[in-house]
């Protein structure tokens, strides 16, 4: 490698060192600042706490972030669990059957995409009120389900339309049915697009705000980012509590990441990349 | 094929709920949603007041209406700047003269934002933004910028601007991730050639990358302009509109007309301006997938 590329390399690592700490530098000062007292919290931002206050973390998860944590994994695990299986069937049967209308019923499912829930907050609210939805785990659940199904079918079809037939035909002439050729084989063959789809439909439901915001309303169904936003408005000037339930909110999602990369990037691509 | 395939039950088994679902909490909503913009009503009564397009109309006169608009506007012109714009020279240099190691710990390092829920990173940035306990402050103090030192979110003029910065730093990393696969895409030779031929970073930049990722390019466009457009989260976290309504969008003004001040009609219509807007974004994109030859294509 010529010199002057080599001195091109260097300046382009000090520059993407300098972008990593200024992604990394808050969501760690947040990590830490969560063990400092009020008042070392107004000192200066530099410093490592003089105490490490533990119990602000403690403090914060039994009065605030516990109970949401218990409903935020019921919606991303039974919401995701549904999307999976929905979308799934949807795929597979617009893949698989033969009918006239393929077509349209593909592109009816894939146009879901097409409508931001942002735009429904109030029809939504207004139908789950008037079938006494409003303020129920299932009015709150399908939601979450129904605006994951466009992009999780798309991306479960673009996977499975390349399985091979041959398997599920031999299976069908030993005597399967449609059901356990679906779940004992295609579902099987498609692992990797299932753990795509989970972790992407996971990530939006465990980060919602807005549904839940309108949605719901108290405490008995409140989910982590309504819970984190109650601390600001219930504990005035509790800072440190406030930090460290930031950094709990943070973190499932983050080890997720950490751990699952993989498909991460991979459902990020498929969702923008041209089919 | 077998004839399981073709039994007509077994194809409703399978097609119903995906069906039912995305039509009645996806297509219906926005039917209803025009409907309701109709009606003089309150979220607790069942009253209904027919007042036909008086609001639809009172949409196009009313000042708070543009005012959220332009600010969706701006955060659409600067997510456009940092996130396809600066994002895509990221990707780029990342891609094309880092170590390959040091780029693959950056895009991971640069993405992990972009998987904190947008309240808790909103929350953090209240608390980095202040005066009183934050970092942002002492961080231009310390490299000499102290005479920028501000009070950023209470601020009307700076307000908005800091809450797009936000945005900015969050989902950066992730249009660097989307560039990332269009970039490797592009086929080694075509770079190897134009070394040959002489051509430097910048000329092969502007020659033959933009080029060549063009749809990318578009695509990211698109869906930055929608995401602008629907921001909701990060605004009512932040400063849920505030100081006075220099930080208002779309979403947070139907959200506050709605909730606050029960004008469910007037929200109403805001929803359906916010569904044409973003709608007519949306469609531009599907364009771009081409899904019908995608289908054809591979069937």
């Amino acid at each position: 490698m010529s010199s002057s590329s080599k001195i091109k390399r260097w300046i382009i690592h000090i520059f993407m060192a300098l972008y990593m700490a200024a992604i990394l530098f808050p969501l760690l000062w947040m990590a830490v600042s969560g063990f400092k007292t009020d008042s070392d919290i107004f000192g200066s931002p530099w410093n490592l706490p003089e105490t490490w206050q533990v119990s602000n973390y403690f403090y914060v998860w039994r009065s605030y972030i516990q109970n949401t944590v218990i409903n935020s994994l019921f919606f991303t695990v039974a919401g995701t669990f549904f999307v999976i299986l929905i979308s799934g069937m949807a795929a597979y049967g617009i893949i698989r059957f033969e009918f006239k209308h393929r077509y349209l019923a593909f592109m009816f499912i894939l146009s879901g995409m097409m409508l931001a829930p942002q735009c429904s907050l109030i029809p939504i609210y207004k139908l789950l009120s008037l079938v006494g939805l409003y303020n129920t785990r299932i009015g709150l659940l399908v939601p979450y389900i129904a605006y994951r199904i466009p992009f999780s079918f798309f991306l479960m079809w673009s996977f499975m339309i390349n399985l091979p037939i041959e398997v599920e035909e031999a299976a069908i002439i030993d005597g399967c049915s449609v059901f356990q050729v679906f779940f004992n084989i295609v579902f099987k063959m498609s692992k990797p697009v299932i753990a795509t789809t989970a972790v992407m439909s996971a990530r939006y439901i465990w980060n919602d705000f807005a549904f839940a915001l309108v949605f719901t309303e108290g405490r008995r169904l409140q989910t982590v980012p309504l819970g984190i936003f109650a601390i600001r408005s219930t504990s005035q000037t509790q800072w440190g509590v406030l930090i460290a339930g930031l950094t709990l909110a943070a973190l499932p999602m983050v080890i997720l990441y950490i751990c699952l990369q993989r498909y991460f990037v991979d459902g990020m691509n498929s969702g923008a990349v041209k089919g | 094929m077998t004839t399981l395939y073709k039994n007509k039950k077994m194809l409703c088994i399978f097609l119903l709920p995906a069906v039912a679902v995305v039509a009645l909490l996806i297509f219906l909503p926005v039917i209803v949603n025009v409907y309701y913009s109709l009606f003089k009503w309150t979220a607790y009564s069942k009253k209904m007041d027919f007042v036909g397009m008086r609001y639809i109309k009172k949409l196009f006169t009313d000042a708070a209406v543009w005012k959220a608009a332009a600010n969706n506007a701006k955060y659409a012109v600067v997510s456009i700047v940092f996130q396809v714009g600066l994002g895509l020279v990221i990707a780029y240099l990342l891609n094309s003269f880092a170590n390959d190691r040091f780029a693959a710990v950056t895009r991971v390092v640069i993405f992990v934002p972009a998987v904190v829920s947008l309240t808790a990173i909103g929350l953090l940035w209240v608390i980095g933004y202040s005066p009183s306990i934050g970092f942002v402050n002492p961080m231009l103090e310390a490299v000499g910028l102290s005479g920028l030192a501000h009070d950023w979110l209470g601020d009307a003029k700076t307000a908005m601007w800091a809450v797009i910065m936000v945005s900015q730093w969050q989902y950066m990393g992730e249009m660097v991730m989307l560039y990332t696969v269009g970039l490797q895409s592009v086929p080694l030779e075509i770079y190897e050639s134009a070394k040959i031929d002489g051509a430097n970073g910048l000329q092969t930049f502007f020659k033959i990358t933009i080029p060549m990722i063009k749809s990318t390019i578009l695509m990211n466009t698109t869906i930055t302009i929608i995401g602008a457009f629907m921001v909701f989260d990060e605004v009512y976290v932040m400063t849920s509109g505030g100081p006075g309504n220099a930080t208002e969008v779309l979403a947070t003004l139907m959200y506050k007309t709605g909730f606050r001040k029960d004008n469910m009609g007037y929200a109403s219509a805001i929803g359906v301006l916010l569904f044409v807007i973003t709608f007519a974004f949306s469609f531009i994109q599907m364009r771009m997938y081409n899904v019908k030859e995608t289908m054809k294509g591979e069937k």
